[in-house]
């Protein structure tokens, strides 16, 4: 019961320290462009795995944030929605790594 | 690809409207993806268990269509406090003056059936109330997000915010608990006291109630064969004078729901002068007798023998139970005073 009390708890605050992480993440792979699947293989490929069910959506929501431009275009006889960085994307996703640099360095030095 | 068409199908419902082509394409194409990447890695079609685990693995049609939608709630977490805190006072308010209805349609003598059907009507009272309440919230939780309007009023309030005009820091006196006294429990404690004063004052009405809860509706009957016996008349006076004592108790905890030792204090008396009346009550074997003169007395006989007897053991299981209680009272007001005592000088 405690372990399994300890484990939800646990699961409940990675979930939540990984929420924003991701982000950063997937704005920062846009740099180059990917369609959805193509992008949860090179996010899993550096280590990032993430759900498909989590990254469509995710990538809609950052694209109607203006984060993110898309485009469909065929590849491989199919035709697939490509995403990338958009401009203020860019500026977005600097400033968020500059932040995340800063609670890092900090964390670094409490922990 | 049957099974991946049925359950695009079924994502498909439930997702938002005018979306719904967009999301399918692109799903289904990432989907078909992940298929034959599956299928490049066997050098083989899929079979349908394989299909089957990939498609559970993307997660319930439900699930998977609702990442698609904005967080909605009908009360956010920025209105629900305030929502619940006005929901607990309307429900107190009704709570009270329904007591207190039924209270005076007792006193006035009103027909028992009329007085529950009056307390029964409680919820079909308090529903709409809670309706309109929980309408209103939603509309403006709605204004709220719409608008940002606590998000613009907050950023006022923070520029004439000034933390030198916030109230001085409550001290807890002596003889005071930092946690208040529930006033819901003081408020049913007190309704309950006044009920019981009533009733032990032979106010009609609250004997009939009391008689039908206990014996249903014979208890309505004009023909109660029997009435308190000479033990209840012994103790008439200390009861009255005890319950009035903790009415008086009741009305200043209200008053001042922060008072511990006072709280702990009367208690101790009230339940203390109990115990006498209760042994006293426990010793008696008529604690209810036959009304004079009725007819047929000898029926009635074995019924209030067992009856008293039954009484006889509920009274001391009472007295010892109000002892317990005694000294209940007597370690938390022990306890209270060294929690309130000044501390020692270094």
């Amino acid at each position: 019961m405690v372990t399994t009390i300890h484990s939800e708890l646990f699961e409940n605050l990675r979930l939540e320290l990984r929420r924003g992480s991701l982000i950063i993440a997937v704005l920062a792979q846009l740099r180059t462009e990917h369609y959805g699947y193509a992008l949860r293989k090179a996010l899993a490929e550096r280590g990032m795995e993430i759900e498909e069910s989590t990254l469509y959506p995710l990538l809609r929501r950052l694209e109607s944030q203006g984060l993110l431009a898309s485009e469909w275009r065929e590849e491989d006889k199919r035709n697939k929605r490509f995403y990338r960085l958009s401009e203020n994307g860019a500026l977005i996703l600097k400033e968020l790594l500059e932040e995340w640099q800063t609670m890092n360095a900090s964390l670094n030095r409490i922990v | 690809m049957d099974l991946l068409d049925r359950y695009l199908q079924a994502v498909r419902t439930y997702l938002p409207n005018g979306q719904q082509d967009d999301i399918i394409k692109e799903l289904g194409e990432n989907l078909r993806e992940q298929i034959e990447d599956k299928e490049a890695g066997l050098g083989r079609p899929v079979n349908e268990e394989e299909l089957v685990a990939i498609l559970k693995q993307h997660g319930l049609p439900l699930l998977v269509a609702s990442r698609y939608r904005q967080p909605r709630y009908l009360i956010g977490p920025t209105l629900f406090p305030q929502y619940w805190l006005v929901m607990k006072i309307i429900l107190a308010i009704v709570a009270f003056s329904y007591g207190v209805a039924a209270v005076v349609m007792l006193a006035e003598s009103n027909p028992i059936g009329q007085v529950l059907a009056a307390v029964f009507s409680f919820a079909g009272a308090v529903l709409p109330i809670f309706a309109w309440v929980t309408i209103v919230y939603a509309v403006l939780d709605l204004c709220n997000s719409k608008f940002r309007l606590m998000e613009n009023w907050s950023k006022e309030w923070n520029e004439k915010f000034d933390p030198r005009k916030l109230p001085a820091v409550q001290r807890t006196p002596e003889g005071l608990e930092a946690k208040p006294i529930s006033r819901a429990k003081t408020v049913f404690e007190l309704f309950w006291s006044v009920a019981f004063l009533l009733w032990w004052l032979r106010v009609a009405a609250i004997r009939k109630l009391a008689l039908f809860m206990t014996l249903g509706p014979v208890g309505l009957s004009d023909k109660i064969p029997f009435q308190p016996g000479p033990a209840a008349n012994t103790v008439f006076i200390p009861v009255i004078v005890l319950t009035l004592v903790g009415i008086a108790h009741r009305i200043v905890t209200l008053r001042y729901p922060r008072r511990a030792t006072f709280d702990a204090v009367m208690r101790l008396i009230v339940n203390a002068g109990s115990v006498p009346i209760l042994y006293l009550l426990s010793r008696s074997n008529e604690m209810f007798a036959l009304v004079p003169g009725i007819s047929e007395p000898e029926k009635f006989l074995e019924p209030m023998r067992i009856f008293n007897l039954i009484l006889h053991y509920v009274m001391m299981f009472a007295a010892a139970l109000t002892l317990i209680e005694c000294f209940k009272q007597a370690r938390r007001l022990i306890r209270v005073r060294r929690n309130t005592a000044p501390a020692p000088a270094l």
